[in-house]
């Protein structure tokens, strides 16, 4: 449980960090440290999908899932403010509601 | 009252130009370039401005927390830097404007350009944005309405002092909609430096050598007039002729010929001897370069045509020339004596060429009229001035601009600032009515252009042929004004000490509080000897002479002075780096002092043998 609370922690840490650089038209730098986010985001899946303590069938699990397209599809249309804003406001919300 | 009427309400109280333009705009250039521009609800109940353009579709704010966003915008800029200029493209509805507002310090100057003047109008009627038309630390230029306004500003407000500490920033996405309006509000910033780092250059070139002429051309004053004397003798149903040494001049001699008096003929120092060589005699000269070569002026011995100058203008010149002396800018320093013998101390200020200058003096003197000769700010081949004379520079200052037939030509950086002056002032002074006679060369917008035959007799009339008033020449400073202008500068120079032992005690404040720093001592002296420091900074400042001290100090201050601003919010380096460009300040002061005190004694020698 506690290898979750830390993935939690550090996967809002590094929204925040790739957030900021997108709100500040970083755009370049906000891409390369989206990677490590997506690399958080992604660990943080696939610890979740093989925890006993989650319900793979709760709200959390589709919820993480629902904003995660959303904030794809904004990354798709090259909109990095409203995938910051899915992110910081929706993603980074739900994921401290774990903590 | 919606919140147009209360945003134009705010607008007539605060930018009564901005209002006044607006009244007056041409709706059919300020509406239809964007396809579509609306406000939406954002998450948290704000408003996000969203626009179409070109068939594509921008968000301008976040959807979910307008301010929010802006906040986390602002942070990547730093604001721990006193007097910051912040340049700004675009105002969007305001909401990142005031993200930068919420950082901005008493002294700061945040100036926005806003290059949809379409989207300006839909953010004055669905925006409450009074807090930003009512402050007035925010410069607002509309593209279509005043976007004259951010070139202005922008030029005066970067300095020395805050050229490293500048902000530049855009609002999110304004670049990618308005590409060409970006390109010129960053070629406005560019071009901007570059005006202040000439200015720089020029202060540090000429520093002492504009202490050292002032005072050896103090004893010219007794026997010479100022411009407003001559404004007096000045018929008015005459043009002005400002006669520039561009090459364009060669072919322009007989017309100059033909139109001695029926306009002031006024020739810049640089083409006199071209001139007089070739028959023509202007009727006033002008002379501005502190350093210029006597070579430059004349190798004649004999030249007594009235000479306009400053009187921080080449001393050596002074000497050679026979003539009467025009002070067209006498110096801060001496405004107070002419207050005192109830005379209007002549300032017109300088523009940075002898043409520029002359230019500035025609509109002093009175005229509406001035026609241009030879002010070709362009290469006639490899020729820079008239008589074929190649003037060699660096090559790096050579630029291309727009010609007077619309193809490019071959310029300077130098004579490209002094295109900017002169459509400036034509801009800011519509009444007066520029003639570009030259049949070649840099297109001067704002000029109308003819040749000077024609420009004659359109704008001379009457049948008086000019000259310069012969009361006028013979007029000098009465003894008892001679007398008043002695004890003035002895006054000044009695000074000179009391401001040395002032910059003394500035020095030993500064040590006392550089030692205290680097041992990290924190006491109520250190307050009690900043509130000294602030007494001295203010006597100083207050002496009439400092103006002239500011020449030399700003010549050997200037590393010092770009930084005495900057800090980087570590309070211990940040006040080690204050005291220690303080001291060096006081330093250049006292050098300043060691330079005036022999010229002024020697002046007030020169002055009273005269007597």
């Amino acid at each position: 449980m506690s290898d979750i609370k830390d993935l939690l922690r550090e996967a809002i840490a590094s929204i925040e960090r790739t957030t900021g650089l997108f709100y500040q038209q970083n755009t370049r730098e906000g891409y390369t440290n989206l990677e490590q986010t997506l690399g958080s985001l992604s660990q943080l899946a696939d610890l979740i999908n093989t925890a006993d303590s989650i319900d793979k069938d709760s709200l959390f699990i589709s919820h993480f899932n629902d904003i995660l397209k959303e904030a794809l599809q904004a990354l798709e249309q090259s909109d990095t403010i409203l995938f910051s804003d899915i992110l910081q406001y929706s993603l980074k919300e739900l994921l401290e509601s774990e903590l | 009252m919606d919140y147009y009427e209360k945003n134009m309400a705010c607008i007539k109280i605060h930018r009564n130009n901005l209002y006044q333009s607006i009244m007056n705009v041409d709706v059919s250039k300020t509406s239809n370039r964007l396809d579509a521009i609306s406000s939406i609800v954002a998450r948290d109940g704000q408003l996000a401005l969203t626009i179409r353009y070109q068939q594509a579709d921008y968000r301008l704010n976040s959807l979910f927390n307008p301010a929010q966003e802006a906040n986390r915008w602002v942070e990547q800029y730093s604001f721990h830097s006193i007097n910051n200029v912040i340049a700004m493209f675009g105002l969007g509805n305001g909401v990142f404007a005031r993200a930068i507002v919420s950082h901005m310090s008493k002294g700061d100057t945040l100036i926005i350009y806003e290059p949809c003047a379409e989207l300006f109008f839909h953010v004055m009627h669905y925006y409450d944005i009074t807090d930003l038309l009512g402050n007035n630390s925010i410069i607002i230029a509309i593209e279509d309405i005043n976007e004259f306004e951010f070139h202005n500003m922008i030029r005066n407000k970067i300095s020395i002092t805050n050229m490293k500490n500048n902000i530049k920033c855009i609002h999110p996405n304004y670049d990618r909609i308005f590409q060409e309006s970006n390109l010129h509000f960053w070629r406005e910033i560019k071009d901007a430096y570059h005006s202040a780092i000439l200015m720089i250059n020029t202060n540090m070139l000429f520093g002492r050598v504009y202490l050292e002429n002032i005072f050896r051309n103090l004893k010219y004053l007794s026997m010479s007039s100022t411009i407003y004397e001559l404004r007096e003798t000045i018929p008015k149903n005459i043009p002005a002729i400002v006669v520039a040494a561009g090459p364009s001049l060669s072919n322009q001699l007989d017309s100059l010929r033909k139109a001695k008096g029926k306009a002031v003929i006024i020739a810049v120092d640089r083409i006199l001897d071209f001139l007089l060589d070739s028959d023509v005699v202007p009727d006033l000269i002008f002379s501005l370069d502190p350093i210029k070569p006597v070579e430059y002026f004349t190798r004649r011995q004999d030249v007594t045509i009235p000479l306009l100058s400053f009187l921080a203008s080449n001393n050596k010149i002074y000497e050679i020339h026979k003539g009467k002396k025009i002070i067209c800018n006498c110096s801060e320093f001496i405004i107070p004596f002419y207050k005192e013998i109830g005379k209007e101390a002549p300032m017109i200020m300088s523009s940075g060429s002898v043409a520029t200058a002359a230019f500035t003096a025609c509109v002093e003197l009175g005229f509406e009229n001035i026609i241009l000769v030879g002010q070709d700010l362009a290469f006639d081949g490899e020729a820079t001035h008239a008589g074929g004379i190649e003037e060699k520079i660096a090559t790096n200052t050579e630029i291309m601009v727009e010609g007077i037939c619309g193809e490019m030509v071959k310029s300077r950086y130098d004579w490209k600032e002094f295109l900017t002056w002169y459509e400036d002032f034509l801009t800011l002074n519509p009444h007066i009515n520029a003639i570009d006679t030259k049949d070649s060369g840099a297109k001067i917008k704002g000029t109308k252009l003819m040749t000077l035959e024609e420009a004659i007799d359109t704008y001379s009339h009457g049948d008086i042929a000019f000259s310069v008033n012969k009361e006028l020449l013979s007029q000098t400073l009465s003894i008892d004004n001679i007398d008043k202008l002695i004890i003035y500068l002895q006054g000044e120079a009695n000074q000179l000490d009391l401001i040395e032992d002032k910059a003394k005690e500035g020095i030993r404040l500064c040590d006392k509080l550089i030692l205290d720093n680097r041992r990290n001592i924190h006491s109520q002296q250190i307050d009690n000897n900043l509130r000294k420091i602030k007494k001295v900074n203010t006597f100083i400042e207050e002496q009439k002479i400092c103006a002239l001290m500011n020449y030399y100090i700003t010549a050997v201050t200037t590393q010092k002075l770009a930084e005495i601003y900057q800090f980087k919010n570590d309070i211990k380096e940040d006040s080690l780096n204050t005291y220690l460009s303080a001291k060096s300040i006081y330093k250049a002061i006292i050098e300043a002092i060691d330079i005036i005190r022999p010229l002024l004694s020697e002046a007030i020698d020169d002055i009273a043998s005269a007597i």
